[in-house]
């Protein structure tokens, strides 16, 4: 008698379209597939990406490093938000 | 470090991008691939910093974005050069001050010696010079092996020399020779014998056979303590003699002192001339063309010392006096104390072991001198060792 083998489901990654976050702790963090800074401020980073638009809230933070596809934050960073 | 040097040479400006957006040009920046550090934001837009270079396609890119870019500041080589681009003599000074380096780097500013402890300083730079090795002399003409071997060889007293040359200062570690040991064979005999004429006085034998008595008159060369000693078994022993033997004599010093002469004295008039130097360079400082027709000169070097090491920068000072010739004339109290100096002298380089006994002294006036004669009585240990060798039969 043949069994039936139960099936489960693997999520899909999407390394392509969807950005990479590394963080270092919360003192810097590196968004890969940026498209663009929509606010800079020193408590509040918004980072449009071909994902959602992030949101960094913390004090003191700062852009080390904006290229076109890459941004690095560093700062203390309290709160990340994914607007969607 | 060296991202900031790089950026420094480079050049770079300090902006401040304002307007209704100023992350647009942020995003547009990075597109075109412009470099941007230090961003931060500020009152009413974003500072930061960027290349000299890029800041005109920058500009472009603010205008597209809906920005206004200002400079805040401008920092680097460049913006230094063009600001004292109208000042010639700097960039000729700093090169003629590089040069000036590399020239001066190539001599040897100063020598220091190491270890020397009888053998003077001054023989042993005196024998560097010879070598090459001297303040001013040129690093490159110097055959470090051969100056060491040559250094050894000329002075006799060194066993070992190191020359070092550290940047422009030669180090020489030099190390003496061990002396012998003045260690006598105490086993070989030797007989006391006289060493002047005289009359024996007192004899203090240590060991020897006294082949004299207190009161006998003895010469030069005469046997005083012999050291070949009779045994009661009537054979012979010999031994190392050991005595001090005091003896009187007399000496005559004769002095001839003119009444009246002429000498030269030291004048209040006198001339320095000062002279700058530097390695083997001289420049006259001060011009002082004043002579006198009869001078005595001295020369005086002053060099300038940092942190212990002595520069060859310094000052030479010759200092020119004038002489007087006067005319002395002596009384005869005058000549004796004169001849009682003379004879102080003669007795101290002389007679300077001696014990003065009696002394005569007698001064005649002649026609033109005063003859001083002194007749004196000395007491004087003159045991003199000989040493002889014995063989068997």
């Amino acid at each position: 008698m043949r069994r039936k083998r139960k099936e489960t489901r693997v999520p899909v990654l999407d390394a392509g379209t969807q950005p990479l976050i590394e963080m270092t702790g919360n003192r810097q963090i590196t968004v890969e597939g940026s498209t663009g800074i929509l606010l800079y401020e020193s408590d509040n980073i918004k980072v449009n990406t071909t994902g959602p638009v992030m949101s960094f809230f913390g004090r003191g933070l700062s852009l080390r490093c904006i290229t076109g596809s890459s941004v690095e934050i560093s700062g203390f960073v309290n709160r990340i938000d994914f607007i969607t | 470090m060296l991202l900031k040097l790089l950026r420094y040479l480079r050049g770079y400006v300090c902006f401040k991008a304002s307007g209704r957006f100023p992350e647009r040009f942020l995003n547009s920046a990075a597109v075109g691939a412009l470099n941007l550090w230090d961003a931060y934001p500020s009152e009413g837009g974003i500072s930061g910093k960027m290349s000299a270079s890029d800041y005109r396609r920058a500009r472009h890119i603010a205008r597209r974005s809906g920005t206004r870019l200002k400079i805040t500041k401008k920092r680097g080589l460049p913006f230094v050069i063009k600001k004292h681009s109208d000042r010639i003599g700097l960039p000729i000074g700093a090169l003629a001050g590089a040069v000036l380096l590399i020239v001066l780097s190539q001599f040897i500013w100063t020598v220091d010696i190491v270890g020397a402890k009888t053998v003077s300083d001054s023989r042993i730079r005196q024998a560097l010079e010879s070598c090459g090795v001297y303040p001013g002399g040129f690093k490159g003409a110097v055959d470090v092996m051969s100056a060491q071997r040559d250094v050894q060889f000329e002075i006799d007293e060194l066993s070992w020399v190191s020359i070092n040359t550290l940047g422009c200062k030669s180090t020489v570690d030099v190390r003496e020779k061990a002396k012998k040991s003045d260690v006598q064979n105490d086993a070989s005999p030797c007989n006391i014998k006289a060493k002047r004429d005289g009359v024996i006085t007192k004899i203090n034998a240590a060991n020897g056979f006294n082949a004299v008595e207190v009161g006998s008159g003895v010469a030069k060369g005469d046997l005083l303590v012999s050291g070949v000693m009779p045994t009661q078994q009537d054979t012979i022993r010999f031994v190392r003699a050991k005595a001090e033997v005091y003896a009187d004599f007399n000496s005559k010093y004769e002095l001839k002192i003119p009444k009246s002469y002429n000498y030269y004295s030291l004048s209040e008039n006198k001339t320095n001339r000062n002279e700058l130097n530097f390695l083997w360079l001289s420049f006259p400082v001060s011009l002082n063309f004043r002579s006198f027709p009869e001078s005595v000169s001295t020369v005086c070097r002053k060099n300038l010392a940092l942190d212990g090491n002595v520069l060859p920068l310094g000052i030479t000072t010759q200092t020119t006096r004038g002489l007087d010739e006067l005319s002395v004339a002596l009384t005869p109290e005058q000549a004796s104390l004169s001849f009682e100096k003379s004879l102080l002298l003669n007795e101290v380089f002389e007679n300077g072991d001696c014990a003065v006994k009696s002394r005569l002294i007698t001064i005649e006036d002649e026609r033109d001198h005063y003859l001083c004669r002194c007749d004196s009585l000395y007491n004087q240990n003159i045991a003199q060792t000989v040493d002889f060798s014995v063989t068997e039969n």
